[in-house]
């Protein structure tokens, strides 16, 4: 078995980092597939906000605050990092602290980075700079969040995107737009997609809506499993 | 030279002061190289000068933000970011040039017009893995394939 690290990461913020954190690890639990989840945003730590006690909080301000990603790896084979915007920086000098392609030989374990982009410059670029610090040490899934479009016209043709599916074999994904009341609704009573639908809060059909985007984005997860979960042997 | 304008207990005080000075600098450099180390990791986080002698002082070890940048200066090797005059003037020059694609090339022994004063200098843009982290601002570029080329 080839444990997996899964790092959601863009510096940039609002592409939909902790949105698509916040419904991988319901998957995970829905599927009873054994995680650690942890959360480094301490302005905002949405993902934890929706799962309490089952997502660990990582302190960036602490020089060993990354440790504990590491060490989670000792207890699951699988252990999914919600990273802070514009964390960059330190987590590509706690990468040279450990070096992180030892670390990760030493643990058996395979390194995902999920890179959600919007149609901002400002998230694609982020790609380049990833991928320029990482290269082949790790996978890449590129997240598609339709939340503004569902067009990507200046990602399609760009130097990176044709790096990462060409040289780097990075799979792409798409997240589609989950209309606005329900992302209200679910933000305000803290609840996931799955506790809203066995739950009595909203209308019939807003729970289907919430079951048909759902649908959509475990297909969209599942077609990219073999990155995203531990390799069995 | 006159020495006998300065009176000799003056020139003893100033000796003795001036030893006592150079004395509390070797102390104060001595006191933080024990946590050497600890100092070296903040920098590397990217911890400033005035925040680690923040932290120090709060910790009972009184230290200006100076003393930390010297300390550092000194004992990390950090190198000041400054650039020498004479830097600064061949690097204004190097700008002008590519700056304008039709400025003739001056010669060397010319005497280039003055610079303005506004005149932005190229600023060294350091490795992401240096003790050095830029703080910057980083302007997003996205690069597209040529035109008639597709994935």
């Amino acid at each position: 078995m080839t444990k997996r690290l899964d790092l959601i990461f863009n510096g940039k913020g609002g592409v939909g980092k902790s949105f698509f954190a916040v419904n991988f690890v319901q998957y995970l639990k829905d599927k009873n597939i054994p995680f650690t989840a942890c959360d480094c945003d301490n302005e905002n730590s949405t993902l934890k906000r929706f799962h309490g006690d089952d997502v660990q909080f990582l302190d960036l301000s602490h020089p060993r605050g990354l440790d504990a990603m590491i060490h989670a790896l000792g207890k699951t084979d699988l252990v999914v990092v919600d990273c802070r915007a514009a964390s960059t920086e330190v987590f590509f000098n706690y990468f040279d602290e450990i070096d992180l392609a030892v670390t990760l030989k030493n643990l058996s374990t395979a390194l995902t980075l999920i890179m959600p982009i919007n149609q901002e410059a400002d998230s694609i670029d982020q790609l380049n700079r990833i991928t320029d610090k990482l290269k082949n040490v790790c996978s890449y899934v590129v997240l598609r969040n339709t939340v503004h479009s569902d067009t990507f016209p200046l990602f399609e043709n760009t130097v990176i995107r044709k790096r990462l599916l060409k040289e780097l074999g990075a799979k792409e994904i798409t997240m589609s737009k989950m209309q606005p009341w329900l992302v209200e609704e679910l933000s305000h009573h803290n609840l996931t997609i799955t506790a809203a639908v066995a739950g009595g809060h909203m209308h019939l059909l807003d729970r289907q809506r919430l079951q048909t985007w759902q649908h959509k984005f475990y297909g969209q997860i599942e077609s990219v499993a073999d990155l995203l979960l531990p390799i069995k042997s | 030279m006159n020495l006998t304008a300065i009176p000799p207990d003056a020139l003893n005080r100033f000796r003795h002061a001036a030893s006592l000075l150079t004395q509390d600098a070797n102390s104060r450099a001595s006191r933080l190289l024990i946590l050497k180390e600890e100092i070296a990791t903040l920098r590397k986080h990217g911890v400033s000068y005035r925040s680690i002698s923040d932290l120090l002082t709060q910790n009972g070890i009184p230290t200006s933000d100076v003393s930390v940048m010297k300390f550092c200066h000194r004992f990390l090797s950090e190198k000041r970011p400054r650039k020498s005059s004479a830097n600064r003037r061949q690097a204004n020059r190097a700008n002008r040039a590519s700056s304008s694609k039709t400025a003739p090339v001056v010669p060397a022994k010319v005497t280039p017009p003055p610079a303005p004063a506004m005149n932005p200098k190229p600023a060294p843009v350091p490795a992401e893995t240096s003790a050095f982290t830029s703080r910057g601002p980083r302007i997003a570029k996205v690069e597209q394939l040529p035109p008639g080329e597709t994935i």
